[in-house]
């Protein structure tokens, strides 16, 4: 079937998140991305896990599985003449180019921007770093914990007093796929229309500095008003309304009310709409922060008695909200009804459940599809885009080319 | 050679807050035309969110500095007649549409996707909402930091050992599922350039936000477990942490991968003792001792400042870095040497806001317009590209259409 994509060709460098993140979007999308794996060992993120029944094997990673959905794996060892001959040959049949080696690794193997461009002018090549391919901190050890660290989140996450916090998991990697997808496909159409190619640099740290969060995003904010960033007690509120993570019945529930319009939704729903026009709680006393743990009080039989699933109903109005598991989302009846997760055979891993579609094209929907095992494609590709024989794959395999 | 990849294109942006202003700014630093609809009824809370550039003009914070960047605002009552023929009349020209109000509320305003589509057969329409277009929590109302609650990102924000999680109390998936938007729409103008056809676009953030928690929903797909709060720790990396350092609220982060790199920091630490000691002989000896090594790691961190800490650290081949304030990045000399804050002529003053966040090669380009005041562009959108007349426009105005 047709995809938004389908004309657009990937040569995939990358490994780990956000590279990968970056190349499934586009294969998701419908363009044919053909990943280079290392031959033996592959994508590190082989490696990560989770495995299922928590037994590694390098065919059943899930975030490699998850993020790898698409997309054609052919090994080739860039170490050696022959698997860099393979890459340069390569390098005319494809729009973009990914990679994210330490900057300087690809033009020591003879494809920096300037040799590739040789090989193919209108060529796009997104590189993904940490720093960037220039600047002081060019050449520094990076890790996700670090470029949210550089990039203002951290300082405004946590409680005060403690240290700050990373996010969790491995979102700001995603984040970086995802904006680094943007650059990639944006510089893909100025070459379209004007047959020059182009480097994009994207930098980790960047992409985190530019969106992190509320506070990230008021960077100049705080630089002009002299604020320092901040973080945020657990019960550090607006109003005498709840704010923040809140016990509930099954798990916990997070409260962002500040309206006073809410203050009535708030007493009917706790089931004393006799303090709707209360002045003790009300006008003046709405803002008086020395009466929250007076609301607390009252508030806290009534959300330790109630439910995930209800809380997502009744506390919508007042900015209430259920904190969900992995577990709740896969029970969740509007994921289910959306289809939202769908089901993908695996050669290794079986049939399991993933997350589906970020964004649903209605002419041309996301692509249903699994990971590849490592190699799988190099017959595909060598024979079919370069022409070696397969006497000649089982030859290279042996040399440890591919 | 075409500066912009974008250039002739055309967005009206109904959408709002925070998501859709960025997908609306994405494709403006691209090169697009990019009009974006406000009412003075209801301003756009981002506009209220202190502190402000300007005393006088409450509705132009600091917030919108960075978030309305190439956009061109105009003010549109759309519950009113002469409103909405005027948001016809935009759509007929335009090639994107973006909105993401509550689903159902583009019909009430004749703006739903089959009517543009009626209007302009190829346009491109993107409805960010926060759950999607159907299934029963359709109608959900959230900001961005409930995403991420819902979303199953807030569930793993916390401190070690505590199972109540430490939400963001920010709004993480509103740039993440503003950039995604503006993949969708790249892409889907890729389809049209092939093939003539537009079509619609159903963005739940909801969702989104759900395809990017990586490890812990395949944890949960395979083994069926939940997982809780990791702190700062790392599954393979130890130590792995945020460190207290000298002087108020300073602190670094450090990741050691390796057995050399442990190394060294016992080195850089000068305890060489530890290099040898049991309890931190690898990674998952580490792992098990992580507090006791804090408390190692932090008697020795707190003597420095965390710039200190990095430069040695990052000498001998360690991943460290500061946890940076806002007012530390804006003076750190790797973001001013690679130019990520920008300086704006904004009408009410010289603003500087953050860059783009790549870099290219060929047609640097850039941020081309300060953020939009609310109704900034009026003149030039219904006079130059609608070709209504000054006359009318005043009427407009006074008639409280354009309000």
């Amino acid at each position: 079937m047709e995809s938004l994509l389908s004309d657009v060709t990937v040569l995939d460098l990358t490994q780990a998140v956000a590279g990968p993140y970056c190349a499934k979007l586009l294969a998701d999308y419908g363009a044919e991305v053909i990943k280079i794996e290392r031959p033996g060992t592959g994508d590190v993120a082989r490696r990560i896990g989770p495995f299922p029944n928590d037994v590694p094997h390098s065919e059943k990673s899930g975030v490699f599985l998850a993020l790898n959905t698409n997309k054609k794996s052919v090994t080739v060892n860039l170490k050696t003449e022959t698997g860099r001959r393979i890459l340069r040959d390569l390098v005319p049949q494809v729009d973009i180019l990914l990679e994210s080696y330490r900057p300087g690794v690809m033009a020591k193997w003879g494809f920096g921007f300037d040799d590739v461009r040789r090989i193919k002018p209108d060529i796009v090549v997104t590189s993904i770093s940490s720093f960037g391919q220039w600047g002081p901190y060019r050449d520094y050890e990076m890790t996700e914990l670090i470029a949210y660290a550089m990039g203002v989140g951290m300082h405004c996450t946590g409680v005060p007093d403690r240290e700050p916090l990373k996010l969790a998991g491995t979102a700001t990697l995603f984040q970086a796929g995802n904006t680094a997808a943007v650059a990639a496909i944006g510089a893909y159409f100025g070459s379209q229309a004007d047959g020059v190619g182009q480097h994009v640099d994207y930098s980790i740290m960047e992409g985190q500095a530019s969106s992190v969060d509320r506070n990230g995003a008021s960077l100049m904010a705080m630089a002009y008003a002299g604020e320092p960033t901040f973080r945020r007690a657990f019960g550090r509120r607006f109003s005498v309304l709840p704010f923040g993570a809140y016990p509930c019945a099954d798990g916990y529930a997070h409260f962002t009310s500040a309206q006073q319009a809410w203050w009535p939704i708030f007493c009917s729903m706790i089931g004393m709409p006799e303090l709707s026009e209360d002045p003790r709680y009300t006008g003046e006393n709405f803002q008086n922060l020395d009466l929250a743990e007076e609301i607390d009080e009252l508030f806290l039989p009534w959300i330790l008695s109630h439910a995930k699933r209800e809380i997502m109903e009744l506390c919508n109005e007042i900015a209430g909200s259920p904190i969900n598991t992995m577990e709740d989302l896969f029970a969740d009846p509007h994921f289910r009804q959306r289809e939202f997760f769908v089901e993908v055979d695996h050669p290794a891993a079986g049939p399991m459940e993933y997350p589906g579609p970020p964004f649903r094209p209605a002419a041309t929907p996301w692509k249903k599809g699994r990971a590849p095992l490592l190699g799988e494609h190099n017959e595909e590709v060598l024979t079919g885009r370069l022409g070696f024989t397969r006497t000649d794959l089982v030859k290279l395999a042996r040399m440890g080319v591919i | 050679m075409t500066k912009f990849p974008l250039e002739n294109l055309r967005v009206i942006n109904f959408g709002w807050v925070w998501a859709a202003p960025v997908l609306g700014h994405t494709l403006g630093d691209m090169g697009a035309q990019v009009i974006k609809i406000e009412t003075r009824k209801r301003p756009d809370v981002i506009r209220f969110l202190p502190p402000s550039i300007h005393e006088d003009y409450p509705l132009e914070s600091l917030y919108a500095a960075n978030t309305f960047r190439d956009l061109l605002g105009v003010t549109l009552d759309l519950t009113t007649d002469k409103g909405q023929e005027l948001a016809r009349d935009m759509v007929r020209s335009a090639d994107v549409v973006i909105e993401n109000f509550t689903p159902g509320t583009v019909k009430r305003y004749g703006l739903d996707y089959d009517a543009v589509k009626s209007l302009r057969p190829d346009v491109i329409m993107i409805s960010l909402s926060a759950a999607g277009q159907d299934g029963p929590s359709a109608k959900i109302a959230t900001y961005g930091n409930i995403i991420s609650c819902l979303g199953g990102l807030d569930v793993h924000q916390g401190y070690i050992g505590d199972s109540r999680p430490t939400t963001y109390g920010t709004s993480i998936p509103d740039p993440m599922m503003g950039i995604l938007g503006a993949f969708a729409v790249l892409s889907a103008l890729r389809y049209r350039a092939r093939t003539g056809k537009g079509q619609y676009i159903d963005l739940s953030q909801w969702e989104a936000c759900a395809t990017t928690l990586g490890g812990p929903i395949m944890d949960y797909v395979f083994n069926g477990r939940i997982q809780y709060p990791k702190g700062n720790r790392d599954d393979l990396m130890a130590p792995h942490g945020v460190y207290r350092c000298k002087g108020k609220d300073n602190w670094v982060t450090i990741a050691v991968k390796t057995e050399d790199e442990w190394r060294g920091l016992c080195d850089a630490m000068e305890r060489p003792d530890l290099a040898d000691d049991e309890r931190f002989g690898d990674t998952y000896s580490r792992q098990t001792n992580h507090d006791e090594m804090d408390g190692i790691i932090t008697r020795w961190t707190s003597t420095l400042t965390h710039r200190q800490v990095t430069r040695q650290l990052q000498r001998a081949g360690i991943a460290a870095f500061p946890a940076l304030s806002a007012k530390e990045a804006f003076d750190d000399p790797h973001f001013n040497a690679r130019g990520d804050w920008v300086e704006m002529d904004h009408p009410l003053g010289k603003e500087v806001i953050y860059g783009i966040p790549w870099k290219l090669s060929k047609t640097p380009g850039g941020i081309q317009r300060p953020a939009t005041m609310m109704g900034q562009y009026n003149r030039f959108v219904y006079g130059e590209i609608l070709g209504r007349t000054e006359a009318e426009i005043d009427a407009m105005e006074a008639d409280k259409v354009l309000y």
